[in-house]
């Protein structure tokens, strides 16, 4: 709503004169996220693909509250850059894609480190506002594999 | 797996096949010339054509994303591609990524090229079309509102330091061609001023778009990019505009130039209602003018958005949104993006003259090698209505039909009814096939002779085109079978071409030291690698700097 005052501020004041107003976006490429999922499903962030039919609840497919009421079977946590970013306690058996180094604790059923764009693997980041975009490249080289390599054995071993 | 389609009809305008009965025999992903096959399909009483070409439609890139988000309520219910073999989709006006190579494919389009990537969202633009399957797909850089290239122009910077840049932008971003999009007008823009006709100073750099065309033009031809400067001219949508069109086909002077979605620049200023169709006089300047190319950029009624790079103008159609509610936004100073919703309504006097003119135009134009079937997906309508298009244009009574149900006083003020002309199908085939294939460079598609990619759509004979194009029997992407009757039933990976130069990084320091003062980013930074092909593979042709 916040936004939205702002936004339509600035266009009212663009009748006659000039005005503008700047995006700031968070940590963790969650724009980059945003991105994607907007792309491929049309919508941003918290859809469901289950059923084969896209919804997007943003209050429903909140984490915390799918945790807390149970709704859902498995936990998939993903983190490469932050290893303090580690996922909320829950009775939900979980798999933690995490950055080398991710203190999990005795609640993370599996835990598989990844790589970190921009130190040991590459990846893409976007920024906040939607335009712009960096390639990040692996600073040295690392055995540990990237998220995406990651997903694409787990799906692969899927039947 | 060798596959031959047996005595279909074939329409190849590259080779002048109209209408011949004879075999196409695909292997490897390729036409060649031997009986020999694996298996071998019946396709008697069908047509097969190559696959078709879009060579405008705006289907990937941050400023999608934007309507997409504005408008959820268009893509609620509406979920493409249930079958677990295929990846989920919503959305037509705004459809999203895989759902679109799928719809396309669905109607015999093999390729379609987004023309609107502004360069610093160029990496983004590319890892979405890395999630259109089946489609061989490309985009065209946005220039002439920049900065960089504004200053160069102002302080007269030598041809050949503009060509270094333009070198540049379709190195870095990847880009097949270069678009203009209101050239010098969205950058005057931000300086308050609200519109900019071809011999309007921008305020704040002193030079005109006729400058900005003019140098684009040159440096395009000169640097050999294949595509003809690919422009969106100034004062689209403005009653009595096709002065600035006319003028602006003047201007070029024989070099090449491609003037895109003109149907919303053929506007005349006559009438009660002071809007009336011009359709004639830019129908005639093209035929008279054999350096020119078009696409019509049709409109059709119902729901859809316009997206557009042109804030000068999207925030001017603001207060015309369908829903009311819109977005316009300033792109790191180097273009801009605006979505605007909208509904073209049939009985509305204004929109139906725009669906008459587009018609017109498309009927008045007499070499189909110069006019380009598009609706400027989604701005026109979305791209899933070219089988109702082809109709149009191919059968005068449906068109004469259709013209029943719209406002009778824009029917009255069009010469759409007097125009007998239907085009056949070989026409058709130039100009979604051959035509598109030959004005972006691209000489292994758009065809059916041997070494083509073997992009082959197959439909059955019918005297409904419409019907006919909407459901092909069968679709071949690189010679593997995509499509069954009108429904996909396979993905292969498509190719992403573009440009490439062989850059001086002594001609970049300015150019670098620009990135890094202005942008926040640096030269290295700007240049898009193969990263972003993930799923689809990359295909540079190289042009010497």
């Amino acid at each position: 709503m916040a936004f939205e005052f702002v936004a339509s501020w600035v266009d009212h004041l663009n009748l006659t004169q000039r005005a503008i107003c700047l995006p700031l976006g968070g940590g963790g490429n969650g724009a980059g996220a945003v991105q994607v999922t907007t792309w491929q499903s049309g919508y941003p962030l918290r859809v469901s693909y289950g059923g084969r039919t896209i919804r997007h609840e943003p209050h429903l497919y909140n984490t915390d509250s799918l945790l807390a009421d149970g709704a859902v079977d498995v936990l998939v946590w993903v983190d490469e850059w932050d290893e303090t970013h580690v996922p909320p306690q829950s009775d939900v058996a979980s798999i933690v894609v995490g950055r080398e180094g991710m203190a999990c604790d005795a609640t993370t059923n599996v835990y598989l480190p990844c790589a970190t764009s921009g130190v040991t693997g590459s990846g893409i980041v976007m920024r906040g506002d939607g335009a712009s975009s960096l390639h990040l490249k692996a600073m040295r080289d690392s055995s540990v594999p990237s998220v995406a390599q990651i997903c694409r054995q787990l799906r692969q071993a899927m039947p | 797996m060798r596959i031959k389609l047996k005595g279909g009809t074939i329409y190849d305008p590259a080779h002048q096949r109209n209408g011949e009965v004879a075999d196409v025999v695909m292997a490897d992903g390729v036409i060649v010339d031997d009986a020999v096959c694996d298996q071998e399909i019946d396709v008697t009483d069908h047509i097969i054509m190559a696959g078709g070409i879009d060579i405008h439609s705006h289907i990937a890139g941050g400023k999608l994303n934007i309507a997409r988000m504005l408008l959820p309520e268009l893509h609620s219910g509406d979920c493409h591609d249930r079958s677990p073999s295929f990846r989920l989709g919503s959305g037509e006006a705004t459809m999203t990524s895989f759902a679109t190579g799928y719809r396309y494919a669905e109607m015999g389009f093999t390729a379609a090229f987004e023309p609107a990537m502004i360069p610093v969202n160029a990496r983004q633009t590319h890892c979405e079309l890395d999630d259109v399957p089946i489609l061989d797909k490309g985009c065209y850089a946005v220039m002439g509102n920049d900065d960089f290239l504004l200053r160069l122009i102002s302080r007269k910077a030598s041809q050949q330091e503009i060509n270094n840049y333009v070198a540049f932008i379709l190195q870095s971003s990847k880009a097949l061609a270069i678009k203009v999009v209101n050239p010098g007008g969205i950058n005057a823009f931000k300086f308050n001023q609200r519109s900019l006709d071809l011999d309007e100073k921008n305020h704040h750099y002193d030079i005109t778009p006729r400058d900005v065309l003019l140098t684009l033009t040159r440096a395009v031809h000169e640097l050999g990019v294949p595509h003809p400067l690919h422009l969106h001219g100034c004062n689209l949508g403005i009653p009595g505009n096709v002065g600035s069109t006319l003028k602006t086909i003047d201007a070029v002077s024989g070099l090449p130039l491609h003037l895109t979605h003109v149907q919303f620049h053929s506007y005349g200023d006559e009438g009660d209602r002071h809007f009336s169709s011009a359709a004639a006089p830019i129908a005639e300047a093209v035929n008279a003018n054999k350096n020119i190319t078009i696409d019509v950029g049709q409109i059709m009624f119902g729901q859809t958005v316009t997206i557009s790079a042109d804030i000068m103008h999207q925030h001017g159609a603001r207060s015309i949104a369908s829903p009311k509610k819109s977005f316009c936004m300033d792109i790191e100073c180097q273009g801009g993006c605006g979505a605007v919703p909208f509904r073209y309504r049939d009985r509305h006097f204004v929109n139906a003259l725009q669906w008459l003119i587009g018609l017109e135009l498309f009927l008045l134009v007499e070499d189909p090698w110069r006019v380009f079937l598009t609706t400027d997906h989604p701005n026109g309508a979305p791209f899933t209505c070219y089988p109702h298009l082809m109709r149009l244009l191919m059968d005068r009574s449906f068109r004469a039909d259709v013209m029943q149900t719209l406002s009778p006083a824009a029917v009255k003020a069009s010469v759409l009814p007097s125009l007998e002309r239907e085009y056949s199908l070989y026409e058709i085939a130039i100009m979604t096939r051959a035509a598109p294939a030959r004005i972006l460079g691209l000489s292994h598609l758009g065809h059916l002779g041997v070494t083509a990619q073997a992009d082959v759509a197959v439909y059955r004979k019918e005297s409904d085109f419409e019907q006919m194009f909407a459901s092909p029997r069968y679709v071949f992407k690189k010679g593997q079978l995509v499509v069954r009757d009108g429904k996909v039933v396979d993905s292969v990976v498509g190719t992403t071409h573009y440009a490439s130069f062989a850059l001086d990084r002594q001609d970049m320091k300015d150019i670098d030291a620009y990135y890094r003062h202005h942008l926040g980013s640096s030269y290295d930074e700007a240049m898009v690698g193969d990263e972003v092909f993930c799923g689809t593979e990359g295909s540079g042709f190289a042009k010497a700097s």
